[in-house]
């Protein structure tokens, strides 16, 4: 019997809100049916094996929902298809300003692909482009000696210098963009003649090659002067850059630039994202929608699992089933709310089993952060969408969407894909939004 | 409305001791990275700071102190715990960061709106897009040491590193900081020594009293006080309608408070809210009848509506109380002058210079005066004097004031004003 000091520890820490489970994981947990049948591999997968031509596609969602679980896990199924995948997440070591632009994704990616593809095609078309630049970026990427002297290594390398300064030296950042931004066309030319080296050469087994591009939705939205946004700049104003390099793409994009004015124009360049939804843990109607809330159970009970098989989850981890209800209801069905309210209900408790007070307590700090993200002006929005239970796309609801105040649910009905809203239900009890609904009677 | 609230949609907030064993438990408990935000002021912080490390001696506790603003939190980090054993690093301080970058107006400071989308504080951006090298870097629990307003920037403008939070706890502080941190913010009150401190340092103390104010056990006999500094240091930074707000407040709780009055009367004064600058005034003498300051204030006020009699009577009440103000004799010639009674004028102008001989704006308006009669010697040995007293300043004035147009031809005038 393990002491109950290193089993509530290891408990504690086997909720984690950071960590997006790899492919496999046994911990992970298929809510694709709770989700309103939402199956990343299907939408996006399933289109990207079939189509003749490359696709290029955006995935979006809540954040914390499980967006880069889910493209980890379609990563490993279009591996087992013969695709070849490159994954990054854009901001992990090339992006890290608050403005950043189209050339930065671009140099990210250049570099991420010359870092994983070297191996099978000859980096010379790219190499040849940054040398014919060279005089112009050297200053730039801080090296005073002659490219052509360059072992091909080194070469490689001052890609990653751009970027690392890019990133890095906020004095360089304008400079290093004015110097690549009229040349972007050249570069994509150059790094798709790379991208045909490569399919040429893939590994065996391998005919198609995928990027997926993920976290660019970690993009603080910034409004420039004229009122448009560094989303808009991006998404839309470069789509074509986008979309132009010669592989399968995806591109996780910012929820709430899905929802935003610019929503059909997104639409009409790129076709429908696809948007991870929440379990449904309640109906349409506000009902307890039970099989979800069972998906929502098993999410705790299979990290539980692997810490303490032996305790029952309803007696002898929390207090009662209805604690349990409770924590899980009150996720909303978000995965990393979930997550966050266990480990802190946890760590308010001193003796298995998880109490409703300790229970209620972590709720009560979740609560208050999102007292603090509601802006006086939107507790009235909340307050009709909690009635209608739509939005519509407006930046009204932008933000709202993006910090998760408003939560997309989708369910089969007959067949046909239905989709709703509703405030996240931390929301339901604060007293400004009591009032707000008050108000609206 | 919904048929599903619940007791559990109530809150069950932590007795403070609660809270910071709560605290304690997750920190024992956490292993490898892990995100920590604690709410508390700054002299909460640095007692658990020295407390931290004596109840949980089994792991090592590092502090990182930051005195000033930074773009970039990875590198620091990364230097301070290379070759050394660190289990949980408090870091404090990061508020200057936030200072500087988010150069948003005292208005929205004070209702606490986030709706700036212009810019993101660099440090904050730089936590929100490298949240994933913090973890993978460094197998540390990253305790966050802020006050209330810097979590709310968290919320908004980091939302991405703040998800990934293992939990936020609030240090209450404890009625005996909150009593000494008032005294001291009282103490050092000064509105002087405000118009001294740079944009930065008045938002830095604009959030002190703010977030004394909104302490549990901040007793209400202080309130009064702290809103009234609060409405002083708006004040000095041009945010009247705010300190007009602050004053408000003070008054609900003490609507006697004839400072508040006073200072409010000038706030709206400089909005050029004559009327209301009035009411206020009035009620400031309402408590305190021989507040001289407020009675010659009035009267400007007063004046700039054009109602000359009403002022110069207010003028006489400032002097009854303070027979030797010279500014309110000054004031009282200058309201004489608009309705024409030169004789009073200037011997109002002669009692303000009796108890102020070098006031040589009193000096300058005799000289206006005596021009607009013609007399021009009388004109000419004043201005004199004014231009003796203070430099080149009249001189300058004299230039192009139309009160000297009769005598601007005279030989004397042209060589006095060369």
């Amino acid at each position: 019997m393990v002491n109950s000091t290193d089993l509530l520890a290891n408990l504690y820490n086997a909720f984690n809100p950071f960590e997006p489970l790899p492919a496999g994981d046994p911990k992970y947990v298929d809510c694709q049916d709770v989700r309103g049948d939402a199956d990343i591999l299907q939408e996006l997968g399933n289109r990207m094996q079939r189509s003749n031509t490359n696709t290029c596609q955006l995935y979006s969602g809540h954040k914390g929902a499980g967006k880069s679980t889910e493209l980890l896990r379609l990563k490993n199924y279009l591996e087992n298809r013969q695709f070849c995948v490159v994954y990054f997440a854009a901001d992990e070591e090339d992006i890290d300003s608050e403005d950043a632009q189209y050339t930065d994704i671009l140099l990210a990616c250049t570099r991420r692909l010359l870092k994983d593809l070297k191996e099978i095609a000859s980096p010379r078309p790219i190499l040849d482009w940054l040398e014919s630049r060279w005089e112009d970026l050297k200053d730039l990427a801080l090296t005073p000696i002659e490219f052509e002297g360059m072992e091909v290594e080194v070469q490689l390398a001052q890609f990653a210098k751009l970027t690392a300064n890019l990133r890095a030296v906020p004095e360089l950042r304008q400079k290093i963009r004015q110097k690549i931004d009229p040349h972007t066309v050249t570069l994509i030319q150059v790094l798709n003649e790379f991208l045909v080296d490569a399919k040429q050469h893939l590994p065996k087994g391998k005919t198609q090659l995928a990027v997926i591009v993920d976290n660019l939705d970690r993009m603080v939205l910034v409004k420039n002067g004229d009122g448009r946004t560094n989303y808009e700049e991006v998404f839309l104003d470069r789509s074509e850059q986008l979309q132009a390099l010669d592989c399968h793409l995806i591109y996780t994009v910012p929820i709430s630039m899905v929802y935003s004015t610019r929503a059909t124009d997104l639409r009409d360049i790129y076709g429908d994202p696809q948007i991870l939804p929440m379990i449904m843990v309640n109906t349409l109607k506000g009902d307890i929608y039970q099989p979800g809330l069972n998906k929502v159970k098993e999410v705790i009970n299979k990290r539980v699992r692997q810490i303490a098989p032996e305790l029952s989850l309803e007696k002898e981890i929390f207090d009662s089933p209805q604690t349990l209800d409770r924590l899980c209801l009150m996720s909303g069905g978000h995965v990393r709310n979930l997550l966050l309210l266990t480990q802190d209900a946890i760590g308010r408790t001193d003796e298995l089993p998880v109490s409703e007070k300790a229970v209620r307590r972590a709720i009560t700090q979740a609560r208050d952060t999102y007292r603090r993200t509601v802006e006086n002006h939107q507790w009235c929005l909340l307050a009709e969408v909690s009635c209608s239970k739509r939005i519509i796309n407006d930046d009204l609801y932008r933000s709202l969407m993006y910090n998760r105040c408003l939560l997309e649910y989708r369910y089969l009905d007959d067949g046909e894909m239905q989709r709703w809203y509703d405030i996240h239900p931390l929301i339901q009890g604060i007293p400004e939004f009591k009032e707000a609904v008050a108000k609206l009677s | 409305m919904n048929p599903n609230l619940s007791d559990w949609d109530d809150d069950l907030p932590p007795e403070p001791e609660e809270a910071y064993q709560d605290l304690l438990r997750a920190l024992k408990r956490k292993s490898g990275f892990g995100l920590f935000f604690v709410q508390c002021t700054p002299v909460e912080a640095d007692k658990f700071i020295v407390k931290l490390p004596q109840e949980i001696p089994q792991k090592k506790i590092a502090v990182l102190r930051l005195v000033e603003a930074i773009d970039n939190l990875y590198q620091p980090v990364a230097e301070f715990v290379k070759d050394k054993q660190v289990d949980i690093l408090l870091i404090k301080g990061l508020e200057y960061s936030l200072y500087k970058y988010e150069k948003r107006s005292f208005g929205e400071i004070t209702e606490g709106q986030f709706s700036n989308l212009t810019s993101v504080p660099h440090i904050l951006n730089h936590l929100n897009q490298q949240r994933e090298r913090f973890r993978d870097d460094f197998p540390i629990s990253f305790v966050f040491l802020l006050r209330s307003f810097s979590i709310n920037y968290f919320i908004h403008r980091a939302p991405d590193f703040f998800d990934w939070r293992s939990g936020v706890f609030e240090l209450p502080t404890t009625p005996e900081v909150v009593e000494e941190e008032s005294n001291r913010l009282l103490l050092e009150g000064d509105y002087e020594k405000y118009l001294k401190l740079s944009h930065q340092q008045k938002i830095e103390k604009i959030i002190e009293i703010q977030d004394l104010l909104t302490e549990k056990h901040q007793p209400d006999n202080h309130k009064p006080s702290l809103l009234f500094e609060l409405g002083n240091l708006l004040s000095t930074a041009s945010e009247d309608e705010a300190a007009i707000a602050s004053y408000d407040q003070a008054l609900k709780f003490k609507p006697d408070y004839h400072e508040a009055w006073y200072n409010r009367g000038i706030a709206l004064d400089d909005l050029g809210r004559f009327e209301e600058v009035i009411a206020s005034y009035d009620q400031a003498l309402k408590f305190k009848p021989d507040y001289h300051l407020a009675w010659n204030n009035r009267g400007i006020a007063l004046d700039d509506l054009g109602r000359f009699e009403e002022a110069i009577a207010s003028y006489d009440q400032a002097l009854k109380f303070k027979p030797d103000f010279h500014q309110a004799w000054s004031n009282r010639g200058y309201a004489l002058d608009e309705l024409g009674c030169f004789e009073e004028t200037i011997t109002s102008y002669d009692q303000a210079l009796k108890f102020k001989p070098d006031f040589h704006q009193a000096w300058y308006n005799k000289a206006c005066c005596y021009a607009l009669q013609g007399n021009i010697e009388q004109a000419l040995e004043n201005l004199q004097k004014a231009i003796n007293l203070s430099l080149d300043e009249c001189r300058e004035w004299a230039k192009t004031d139309s009160d000297f147009d009769s005598i601007r031809e005279d030989k004397l005038f042209q060589a006095l004003i060369q």
